[in-house]
């Protein structure tokens, strides 16, 4: 990935095709997700009818939605829209598909964006700690605790918090969402054990790759046995030269981390009641809202696109050597 | 003797005081006492169930009643005691041929965007109920050819071309007698559900659709000094679990749709009280009696007989929930009695042999896919087999499965449909050939005949006579099996007062009122 660009004006020559490809990727998504919803049994008009709708009730609001066009022109319908800037409507309450996602993506986001940096600012000094001695006791515990994290599945970890920091310590709210806007500490409030919750699992992948990663570089790299023969302290070795090399396969993590963490704040907003775009997905897809579905998948897929994308042009920025590689080129 | 009465009593004394001042700390749990006082605001929790918007005349007029009728007034009421009362309606009073009814409107009531509420309003939002344009959602407890005349600003003529004595029930107790204003209809179109605007004593003020409405005071409520609270919020969380710590928590003071587990979980909570009502809804299986293997009136029965009922409601539902034979439960004026004569109860030995006389019995039921449905079926499924009857749980989506059994594409399917009072209203529309979507594909004129005599005659006495005679009949013809009555239940503490919590899935906040302010 990184060798490959041969383009003459560095990282951001790269752009226009990197661009283009995000888009592709989009799209894909977006044409696999209209296949799979329409794949599901039953119909928006049956999901809306309710308990007594007669079979010619639901036959007239699926014509009157034009749910019985064929799938392809109904996906192109809906394309043609999107290149005009409308993502559509909600066939439940009519409501443009773009408030919907506008009024929960930030929630969504603030709640990722949090659970990473608790990720990253937990993980980086447990790597350290972790990989001074390792195999010793610090570190089997350390390993233990991520491995327990990455068994422990969400909803699980999310209601054990709430027991504990909102039911006996009474510190956070059990559930809800207080915008940002209104109150920035009660927002904090709110966010923290939702996001603490999130963080689990990408804790222990950052803290589980990079004690890995730095241990590695500690017995088999040689600019590390040149440091210690030169006498630099183990502490400045660990945190100038092996921590910043190791920060590169992170960023890698912390990219394709992203997509779960957006996947997993599903649950996680299910559990707090926080209002994202998680719960809107679940919401939509069980009524067979397909306009709102599709209009929070482009959101969920451009956000991973663009972060991946942001982070490969990170790389150049931490390594010296990607750089200079394109330059040669 | 005298010393361990003194200790029992001293001991007594300290747990009533403990109880009182338990948690007082955070002041959530702080009993008020004496009378009302305005101000302060309330957070209700739900899990389950959500809205998508807040139209009183579209399908799938959402499921979070009580939101609607916050935000809008009932031209009737049902009380929490089950009666019928007058509300925007000041008076209501059918002719002597029981094909008009005169509605007196209250005067003086503004709709919260300032349009007038009169008899045109009401003109307005009766023909909007019963339009065939208009997708239908509740519209179906209206009969579809009444007229609505305004006789004079305030005066509202309702006529039929055949009596029908579950008008007012309709009006009270489903969201066709909930007034919405016309202005804002008209200028809303297609997105009115997301800007509702009714007479009620709060108004939306913000939403997150399906997950949080804020609702505030409208200061010129119609009803002087009501509402006490100034703000509500409605949430919907999306497990039952965190629904109920955060009700413990303090971070909500209701919450609502109670299922037995987390009533039974919240059992030992001194600071929780469970608002139990009689049940109006029932838990049954619906069968197709136009298709094998239930077009034989013997595999239906086998189906009662082999489903033991007590054993379903200890060991599924912690006693919360009662067995019934009727189609609608205790908490309607049409309830006949806890047996009903000629309902097939569990009687093993009775259900082998109708299973043997009819050559062996194998089905396949619709269950919604959650997991406490599934968990229902495989416990009948067990209790089933015992009898010789095998079934197949066949798990869908809920908008699936009603898909399904109302085309008749079904042999049986559970269903719990939210209770109404009036078996015209609850009953009627599953089983009657003559009208309604008659699932059950029944075609049995007696039952009809029934129906249509419980729909005309007036009087309650004389239709609670009709309508148990019509559960004998359904019970011999047996189109439906039952699992259970099925109360609606929410959980409270004890820092709001004043909640009127009904029978059906409504209730009403705005005598509500919290202490400790």
């Amino acid at each position: 990935m990184s060798n490959g660009g041969g383009q003459v004006h560095g990282i951001f020559g790269r752009l226009p095709g990197r661009i283009l490809r995000l888009v592709s990727v989009v799209f894909g998504v977006c044409l696999l997700t209209f296949v799979l919803i329409n794949a599901l049994p039953g119909n928006v008009a049956t999901a809306v009818l309710g308990d007594q709708a007669t079979p010619e009730q639901v036959a007239a609001l699926t014509a009157q939605l034009g749910l019985d066009e064929p799938i392809p022109q109904r996906f192109l319908n809906w394309l043609g829209g999107v290149f005009q800037g409308d993502l559509g409507s909600s066939l439940v309450n009519n409501q443009p598909v773009w408030d919907a996602v506008a009024q929960r993506i930030p929630v969504t986001l603030e709640l990722v964006a949090l659970a990473l940096l608790f990720a990253i600012a937990a993980a980086v000094p447990a790597a350290v700690l972790a990989v001074r001695k390792p195999g010793g006791v610090l570190d089997r515990v350390l390993g233990g605790v991520s491995f327990s994290f990455l068994a422990t599945p969400s909803f699980l970890l999310g209601l054990v918090l709430i027991l504990v920091f909102a039911i006996e310590l009474r510190w956070f709210p059990v559930s809800g969402w207080v915008p940002f806007a209104q109150d920035p500490i009660g927002n904090l409030e709110t966010a923290f054990l939702p996001a603490l919750t999130l963080a689990a699992t990408p804790f222990a992948y950052f803290s589980r790759l990079l004690r890995a990663d730095m241990a590695e570089q500690l017995t088999r790299e040689d600019y590390v046995t040149t440091a210690r023969a030169k006498g630099v302290p183990r502490r400045a070795i660990l945190f100038r030269h092996v921590l910043r090399n190791s920060i590169f396969p992170m960023m890698t993590m912390v990219g394709l981390t992203t997509s779960l963490l957006v996947g997993g704040s599903v649950v996680v907003e299910s559990i707090f009641g926080v209002p994202g775009i998680g719960l809107l997905l679940i919401q939509s897809i069980t009524s067979r809202d397909v306009p709102v579905v599709l209009g929070v998948v482009v959101f969920i897929a451009a956000a991973v696109v663009i972060v991946n994308l942001i982070i490969d042009m990170l790389y150049g920025v931490v390594d010296p050597r990607i750089r200079h590689d394109h330059a040669d080129a | 003797m005298r010393v361990r009465l003194a200790a029992t009593m001293l001991v007594a004394a300290a747990l009533m005081l403990a109880g009182c001042s338990g948690g007082s700390g955070s002041g959530a749990e702080e009993t008020p006492t004496g009378d009302p006082v305005a101000g302060g605001e309330t957070t209700i929790v739900v899990s389950g169930r959500s809205w998508a918007h807040l139209d009183v005349a579209v399908p799938a007029v959402t499921p979070i009643k009580p939101l609607l009728n916050a935000v809008y007034d009932g031209l009737l009421r049902l009380t929490p005691d089950g009666e019928i009362v007058p509300w925007l309606a000041a008076s209501y009073e059918a002719s002597d041929d029981r094909l008009s009814w005169t509605l007196e409107l209250q005067p003086d009531v503004v709709f919260t965007d300032g349009t007038p509420f009169n008899a045109e309003a009401v003109k307005f939002n009766l023909e909007r109920q019963i339009d065939p344009d208009q997708r239908a959602g509740e519209g179906g407890n209206l009969p579809r050819d009444i007229t609505v005349t305004a006789v004079d600003e305030l005066t509202v003529l309702i006529g039929l071309t055949e009596p029908d004595e579950s008008l007012p029930s309709a009006l009270a107790t489903t969201a066709v007698g909930l007034m919405a204003s016309p202005t804002a209809v008209e200028k809303w179109g297609g997105e009115y559900g997301l800007h509702p605007v009714g007479t009620g004593p709060f108004m939306l003020e913000s939403q997150v659709v399906g997950q949080e409405a804020k609702l505030v005071k409208n200061p010129d409520y119609w009803v002087k000094g009501l509402p006490y609270l100034d703000r509500v919020t409605y949430r919907a969380l999306g497990s039952a679990d965190s629904a109920l710590q955060t009700l413990r928590s303090g971070g909500a003071d209701v919450m609502d749709f109670v299922a037995p587990q987390q009533a039974d979980a919240a059992k030992g909570d001194a600071t929780l009280t469970l608002v139990e009502r009689p049940a109006l809804s029932v838990n049954e299986i619906l069968l197709n009696t136009t298709k094998p293997p239930f077009d034989d009136v013997r595999a239906r029965r086998a189906l009662g007989y082999a489903i033991d009922q007590e054993s379903l409601a200890k060991s599924l539902f912690f006693g919360y929930v009662n067995p019934t034979q009727s189609p609608i439960g205790s908490g309607s004026w049409a309830w006949s009695g806890e047996t009903v004569d000629g309902y097939p109860a569990f009687d093993l030995d009775e259900a082998k042999k109708l299973v043997e006389e009819i050559g062996g019995l194998s089905f396949s039921v619709k269950v919604s896919n959650t997991p406490d449905y599934l968990q229902q079926m495989a416990a009948v499924q067990a209790q089933l087999a015992k009898a010789g009857i095998e079934m197949e749980i066949d798990a869908v989506e809920p908008s699936q499965k009603i898909a399904d059994v109302f085309s008749r594409n079904y042999e049986a399917g559970q269903f719990i449909i939210p209770g109404l009072p009036d078996p015209d209203n609850y009953v009627r529309p599953f089983f009657d050939s003559t009208a309604g979507a008659n699932p059950s594909g029944l075609q049995d004129p007696d039952l009809d005949a029934l129906f249509a005599q419980g729909r005309t005659t007036a009087g309650v006495d004389a239709r609670a006579e009709i309508y148990k005679q019509a559960f004998e009949r359904m019970a011999e013809v047996t189109p439906v099996v039952y699992l259970s009555d099925m109360p609606v239940m929410r959980l409270q503490n004890q820092r709001i007062q004043g909640i009127e919590y009904l029978t059906t899935d409504v209730f009403y906040l705005e005598n509500a009122w919290v202490g400790g302010q």
